[in-house]
């Protein structure tokens, strides 16, 4: 006897993922769900990716001689990253350009620490938005400690330009 | 033009100097697709997945910032001890997959470090520009250099 195949049944629901413009409320303060860890072949892949050719990233002889003594997280996948975390949360938001303004980098982010990010909603007007994005990474990875303990490792504004739902 | 001399710590930088960097890069679908899902990037605004919609394919704009400022390491920042961070960093205008990015870059500004005199911040402005004029990505990034 044949298997039946070839048939779908019809959708009884539709899935609709993330926050949009209704959620953006002035004071509002959102801890991101998402975590990722960077792990030592992201940061190496994206570096060669990005042709960028500091040694600190690429040359773990050369990183274990620097202060930090061992490789840096390669800004940009940094970036990207805690940016993608927070953009996925308002997948429903209509977005039209977006700004970055007064990152920090506050403590070094090693490969194998975990980033996830906070945001909070400073100012709000007709299409507009004005975040206060925090990175944290666990300090596990680095001291070997078994608390998770979050450190803020970079701070910035995030300014976005969307269209508000007719 | 002049030939631009490799700067290694704080007083090789000139600021006024304005750099054409060597470096060029094809933006490929490979290199944005890869690119995107190792950041994690679902958002359609940045990476449209799943999209069958015909016509250029918009590159997810962090991919623009990583390679742009690659692109510009080996002039700038190949001897820093860190990234301190941007001051903005802007997107004027999307690039798509099959535009060919180039790299310029503006030494800003430089200063010793109050705290620890062996230590010196450089301040620079870099711009991705396409084959074609378009200014796809602005920044104004400060790092951390030796003094002496």
């Amino acid at each position: 006897m044949p298997f039946e195949t070839g048939s779908a049944p019809p959708a009884t629901h539709v899935e609709r993922y993330g926050m949009g413009a209704h959620d953006l409320v002035q004071g509002a303060v959102f801890e991101h769900e998402t975590r990722r860890t960077l792990l030592d072949h992201d940061n190496t892949l994206v570096s060669l990716l990005a042709m960028n050719t500091h040694p600190v990233h690429i040359d773990y002889a050369y990183a274990a001689a620097t202060e930090f003594g061992k490789p840096l997280a390669v800004s940009p996948l940094l970036v990207s990253t805690l940016s993608a975390i927070v953009f996925n949360d308002f997948r429903q938001l209509a977005l039209r350009s977006f700004e970055i303004r007064e990152m920090t980098f506050k403590v070094p982010v090693f490969p194998n620490n975990t980033l996830r990010a906070r945001s909070e909603v400073l100012e709000r007007s007709d299409g507009f938005a004005l975040l206060a994005l925090s990175g944290f990474k666990d300090t596990d990875a680095d001291t070997g400690s078994a608390e998770n303990r979050d450190t803020e490792f970079c701070a910035c504004r995030l300014a976005l330009c969307f269209a508000e739902p007719g | 033009m002049d030939i631009y001399v490799y700067p290694h710590e704080f007083d090789d930088f000139a600021v006024g100097q304005v750099i054409e960097h060597e470096q060029r890069r094809v933006l490929t679908e490979a290199d944005n697709l890869l690119f995107s899902r190792m950041s994690g990037h679902e958002h359609p605004a940045l990476f449209p997945y799943g999209s069958a919609a015909a016509g250029p394919v918009p590159v997810n704009p962090f991919l623009v910032l990583a390679i742009v400022g690659g692109i510009s390491v080996r002039a700038t920042s190949k001897g820093a001890i860190a990234n301190l961070g941007w001051k903005y960093v802007r997107f004027p205008e999307r690039a798509f997959v099959g535009d060919e990015l180039r790299a310029i870059t503006e030494i800003r500004g430089k200063r010793q470090s109050k705290s620890n005199p062996a230590r010196g911040i450089v301040n620079i402005g870099t711009y991705g520009l396409t084959q074609d004029g378009r200014v796809v990505s602005e920044t104004d990034r400060s790092f951390m250099v030796r003094v002496g």
